[in-house]
């Protein structure tokens, strides 16, 4: 691997988790009611649609696929595949110290056992 | 785990499954969208002709509208559990996914494969055990 691939790879990771921790902030600051009919659903749609946090989350996921299509032209999907389990990692990471969740036993098993699976998809 | 939590992880769980279904019926159909353009092997040169037939097919944009519904129903969920949580549980389209390519696409799964996702239903399971922290949140 080059360095240019690898720090291509940081790259993407890095723009896929702080998406996730942007629709997190984003949906925490969200109020509504419930999801039970089509008008609360789009009064749902409207309101998330007006957090910033929101939109910063979908920037930075497009940048992401566009990071993750340059990967693509350089390796091989197969190889690339087991780069999924390693977000798991890094958002279960994020999550403690950027959103300040508590992390259980359970939550860490959790993570391990999907990306040891995911590992396993990718190679079967 | 306190009162609530019983019916707070069961309505999160059915929430999940109902975004990771539309999510993996949304993969199905951009894998037909791709199979029904007749070209299964993308480079520079066909890249134009190939984007041309796949953009005038349906199956593309009912992808497309199922990832919209993904999308908004995971912003739903983010707002109701920790993203620790969310996150791990959300890996239900390993499960989905294979199932619908048997079905769908006559597709084969490696036994590898199958141990592979054994491990991530522990894990999902695990995961929903941890769920229920943020009492007194209505899910949706």
């Amino acid at each position: 691997m080059s360095v240019k691939l690898v720090l291509l790879i940081l790259l993407g990771e890095l723009f896929i988790c702080s998406a996730q921790f942007l629709f997190k902030t984003g949906a925490d600051r969200l109020k509504f009611h419930g999801l039970n009919t089509i008008q609360e659903y789009i009064f749902f749609v409207r309101s998330s649609l007006k957090i910033p946090a929101i939109w910063g989350g979908l920037l930075l996921n497009t940048l992401a696929v566009i990071v993750w299509i340059l990967v693509l032209a350089l390796v091989d999907l197969s190889l690339a595949i087991p780069l999924d389990s390693v977000h798991y990692i890094l958002i279960l990471v994020g999550s403690r110290f950027f959103l300040k969740e508590r992390l259980t036993w359970e939550r860490v098993a959790a993570t391990l056992f999907i990306a040891g699976g995911i590992a396993l998809v990718a190679v079967g | 785990m306190k009162n609530l939590s019983g019916i707070f992880l069961l309505k999160v769980v059915a929430l999940i499954i109902l975004k990771d279904t539309i999510e993996s019926f949304g993969d199905l159909f951009f894998k037909m969208g791709a199979l029904s353009t007749g070209i299964n092997n993308v480079v520079i040169s066909n890249f134009l002709e190939f984007a041309a037939r796949i953009t005038s097919n349906p199956w593309l944009w009912i992808g497309i509208i199922f990832y919209l519904a993904n999308f908004f129903l995971w912003i739903a969920l983010l707002s109701r559990v920790d993203l620790s949580v969310a996150f791990p549980m959300s890996s239900f389209t390993y499960i989905i996914v294979p199932f619908l390519a048997i079905i769908f696409l006559g597709e084969k799964v490696h036994p590898v494969r199958w141990a592979g996702i054994i491990l991530i239903i522990i894990g999902v399971i695990l995961a929903g055990r941890s769920a229920g922290d943020k009492e007194g949140r209505p899910v949706p």
